[in-house]
């Protein structure tokens, strides 16, 4: 038996059933998953994570898909399956094959996307993924190629908000799978 | 010269200086955290931030002295010197000396803490530095351990929300260094 369990629709508020409307539109499926209805056992906890992702990592993105590319990637170097699957539920809907996506996965440093998409990606995976490898001219290589200052931000933001829900998603995934 | 430039009080909107200065207030500093007023370019960051900052981290229901222990062995752990040094600076006024925190980073087994707090601290930990191998079974421990359901979410929380603060301020600290 799982440890956590996701919280029967009929045993939320108005208020949490407002929160799993709100995600289940952030999912390809249009469902809300398990990780984000187990969540509702603590509807402080659900809340944070909801308003803090459509905050961090808005729908539609001035990105474009880089956000979900970017989300894919980080999920895939840590494990999570629950934000690997979405982002790539995305992507798929978007109209990227799965050859493609896997592509990418295994070759994450020479992207087949446009410059700007390209770089777009790498630098949210690098910040996400290798912090203390960032350095100054790094940004001022983002600015080089065109990106403001409020891009750049914007991309912190994306990353943070991948960091924390690869943290949510590979902790719940653990407490939703059979003993 | 630093990539980010850090704006100015009137340059930010009424609305997201008054989180800064909330922020600034429940810190108990003399001063503006440069890795949030950086965000004035994003005024949305800033509100996402200050929500899941009370929501998955202040309004936690752990001790506030086994909060800061945590935080400060996940810095440590990942290395973000300005994680560290907020934490210390709380412990600090917490009445934890200088000799007292570099013990707790060398000996992070045997905290000054009560056992709920040790094990508060021990988990957390675990959730933040190795959430890609936590099994069901890690769950059955914390709840044995005395933790309910609620308070295992409140910990993932807290740990996911350090985890993202630590990319906003390793960043921030890059873009804020001279090249």
């Amino acid at each position: 038996m799982p440890f956590f369990e996701p919280v029967p629709e009929d045993k939320l508020s108005p208020e949490l059933l407002r929160l799993l409307e709100i995600a289940r539109k952030r999912t390809p499926s249009q469902t809300a998953g398990p990780s984000v209805r187990s969540m509702a056992a603590h509807p402080r906890v659900l809340k944070g994570f909801v308003e803090v992702r459509e905050e961090l990592n808005p729908i539609p993105s001035r990105f474009g898909s880089g956000p979900y590319i970017a989300g894919m990637l980080i999920a895939h170097s840590v494990g999570c399956r629950a934000c690997f699957n979405l982002s790539r539920g995305w992507l798929n809907k978007l109209g990227f094959d799965e050859d493609t996506l896997s592509g990418y996965c295994a070759a994450p440093a020479t992207l087949p996307l446009g410059e700007r998409d390209r770089r777009m990606v790498e630098f949210t995976v690098k910040v996400a993924c290798d912090r203390a490898g960032v350095k100054a001219a790094d940004f001022r290589d983002m600015e080089r190629a065109g990106f403001s200052t409020e891009d750049v931000l914007e991309m912190i933001g994306i990353a943070a908000f991948w960091n924390l829900a690869t943290t949510f998603g590979t902790a719940i995934d653990a407490g939703l799978r059979e003993e | 010269m630093a990539f980010f430039d850090v704006p100015k009080d009137d340059d930010i909107p009424a609305a997201s200086r008054q989180l800064l200065e909330e922020y600034q207030r429940l810190q108990g500093t003399k001063e503006r955290a440069l890795n949030w007023q950086i965000f004035g370019h994003v005024p949305r960051i800033i509100e996402a931030r200050f929500d899941a900052w009370k929501k998955l981290n202040q309004d936690s229901s752990f001790p506030v002295d086994a909060k800061m222990v945590a935080v400060m062995l996940i810095s440590h752990a990942k290395r973000c010197r300005m994680c560290f040094a907020g934490a210390r600076f709380h412990l600090d006024r917490l009445g934890f000396d200088e000799g007292a925190m570099d013990a707790m980073c060398a000996h992070p087994d045997a905290l000054p803490l009560n056992e709920s707090g040790r094990r508060f601290v021990h988990y957390v930990l675990r959730i933040a530095t190795d959430s890609a191998n936590l099994t069901a079974k890690d769950f059955q421990e914390m709840q044995q351990a005395g933790f309910s359901k609620e308070e295992i979410l409140e910990m993932i929380a807290f740990a996911a929300y350090w985890i993202m603060n630590i990319v906003f301020s390793q960043a921030a600290l890059a873009g804020l260094a001279d090249d």
